[in-house]
């Protein structure tokens, strides 16, 4: 499929500004994405959000999806960036691997609406947020063990200390 | 000599009539002045999201009404729509008029329940016997489809689960004939009240930067003046087709998102009309054999439709692989949809975008510095459900 013009316009924009940071782009169900490296989010969510030319003033969501089959590419993190004058939304992706503590600067202090996304992520995947002011769990209770939305927690669970049956914890069902 | 200040911690909630629900809010006070207010939530957190990469794409329907429950048709177009867009169904003109006539109902079911219960909050107690007694037409509407007054789970990946009925018409135009008068009603009972103003006005500031810095959306975020509206920047479901306009605020305080809600209210009547008249004769359900359910009398005497039917049923229908982020204007905010589909029946990842918590966010900034009644009216004009805040 190709680009169209204004796809093309950020697209440019961005490779003038980042060079070999951003790896791809790519086209999904006539959704625009480009795939960059983890390590320069943070000045493209800058350039999206202060650039005149870029303008992405909204951010829409942050989502992580855990690609278990693959270690060095497991979290995938979509930022979805839109502009409200121009009606143009752009999906961010980016990879990181499973090995070590999986951890990518935070957009907090750009984007302050990606606070409890960004928790809401950390709670789910365990991804870390560098710089983020307060990363605590925002929807499992304190003292929950796991990373809900990775593949490998099991889906029927119950937490031992949250349990009745503390004494005799359940078997895990996979 | 200097006297030592101290502050008072107070816990708003989770059992507390104003915060609508499970919301448990921390504050923090100096007298009767808010200095820091924190939410916590989570208190109804069933991993809709998680338990749906185990589901087949039809069984994960009933599980969407469930996170926004004042609105569960909006939800379940959100996610049939992302669902046919990844599968490339286009669905039959009937179906469309007809989920924009539901949806729009939603709308108005949505912020009628909100008016009542935020007027509530404030102390005007007998808004919510009117509003309710409204509502109660419209959920009529969702028994009359559906079978089902709340949780309808009515629309279905390329179609609706059943044929509209015969006397809708006749309900849809009962209350064409009712609501605008009805609506005339709240706002002489509300928008000129001298309490309700003083509550209301100026409670609540938010500048168009500041809601967009914190991605809010719907009222909240056209309260201040910018005109985001999904159904008009990326019209969904034949919305471009429809004449109506977006209201916007000008202060964005709680009175202004008042006004909004209660002009998108006389929108969605506008909307609800245009549907109606023009509803077209035709199918329910588009013809995509192995993904949407043939017609029974088919199934009754075609061999090759019982197949189907029975392997949709049993197997469900594969999606290929892809993703796509499908965004709605519910009566909340943009509702979105973000599904990862690795070609198999069940969904690989389905994260939905809710603007109820998002929404939440602007409640810190919102109520700083100000009293703690205030913080009631600012949690009630966000115009938050729990269910879809912790999903």
């Amino acid at each position: 499929m190709e680009l169209t013009a204004q796809e093309k316009t950020l697209l440019d924009l961005m490779k003038e500004e980042f060079g070999d940071r951003i790896i791809d782009w790519l086209h999904n169900v006539d959704q625009f994405s480009i795939i960059v490296k983890p390590e320069s989010i943070f000045d493209i969510a800058r350039f999206l959000k202060g650039d005149e030319k870029t303008g992405f003033e909204l951010l829409s969501d942050i989502c992580g999806v855990d690609w278990i089959d693959n270690p060095d590419q497991r979290f995938e993190i979509v930022y979805n960036f839109y502009n409200v004058t121009s009606g143009q939304r752009v999906l961010i992706r980016t990879f990181l691997p499973e090995s070590g503590k999986p951890a990518i600067r935070s957009i907090q202090p750009i984007y302050s609406g990606a606070d409890w996304l960004e928790r809401e992520v950390y709670d789910m995947l365990g991804i870390e947020f560098e710089g983020h002011p307060d990363l605590r769990r925002i929807l499992t209770p304190d003292g929950f063990e796991g990373w809900p939305h990775r593949k490998d927690f099991p889906l029927t669970y119950e937490q031992p200390h949250f349990s009745w049956n503390k004494d005799n914890p359940p078997e895990i069902i996979k | 000599m200097s006297v030592a200040s101290r502050t008072m911690t107070l816990n708003m909630g989770p059992q507390h009539p104003a915060t609508h629900g499970v919301l448990r809010v921390v504050l923090e006070l100096d007298g009767e002045t808010v200095l820091k207010a924190t939410p916590y939530m989570g208190y109804l957190h069933t991993g809709i999201e998680k338990t749906a990469e185990d589901k087949l794409y039809y069984k994960v329907i009933p599980m969407t009404d469930r996170m926004d429950y004042l609105s569960p048709m909006s939800n379940n177009l959100g996610f049939v729509l992302c669902v046919e867009k990844l599968l490339g169904i286009e669905v039959p003109e009937k179906v469309k008029v007809a989920r924009v006539l539901l949806t729009e109902l939603t709308r108005l079911n949505s912020h009628l329940v909100w008016l009542g219960t935020h007027a509530l909050d404030v102390g005007a107690m007998s808004m919510m016997l009117y509003t309710f007694r409204e509502r109660e037409m419209i959920l009529d509407i969702y028994e009359a489809v559906s079978g089902q007054r709340m949780m309808s789970t009515y629309f279905r990946v390329g179609g609706l689960a059943y044929d509209l009925p015969p006397d809708l018409d006749k309900k849809v135009r009962a209350i064409l004939k009712v609501f605008p008068d009805k609506i005339k009603e709240y706002e002489k009972l509300l928008s000129q009240n001298r309490i309700w103003i003083k509550r209301l006005t100026d409670v609540g500031n938010l500048t168009p930067e500041q809601a967009l810095d914190m991605s809010l959306t719907g009222p909240v975020l056209r309260s201040t003046g910018i005109k985001y509206d999904v159904r008009k920047a990326h019209p969904y479901s034949g919305y471009e087709k429809f004449d109506f306009d977006i209201p916007v605020g000008t202060k964005g305080d709680c009175y202004d998102r008042y006004m909004v809600r209660l002009e998108e209210m006389r929108q969605s009547l506008r909307i609800v009309k245009q549907a109606m008249d023009g509803m077209p004769e035709g199918p329910f359900r588009a013809d995509v054999p192995g993904v949407v359910l043939p017609p029974k009398s088919k199934v009754l005497t075609d061999m090759e439709a019982m197949i189907f039917h029975f392997k949709i049923i049993t197997e469900g229908f594969k999606v290929p692989r892809g993703s796509y982020y499908q965004p709605i204007e519910s009566p909340k905010g943009e509702l979105g949809y973000f599904i990862v589909s690795d070609g198999s029946v069940k969904p690989y990842r389905m994260r939905v975008r809710p603007p109820s918590l998002i929404n939440l966010q602007a409640l810190e900034t919102m109520v700083r510095g100000r009293l703690i009644a205030d913080v009631v009216t600012c949690i009630g004009s966000i115009d938050i459900v729990l269910g879809e805040v912790d999903r």
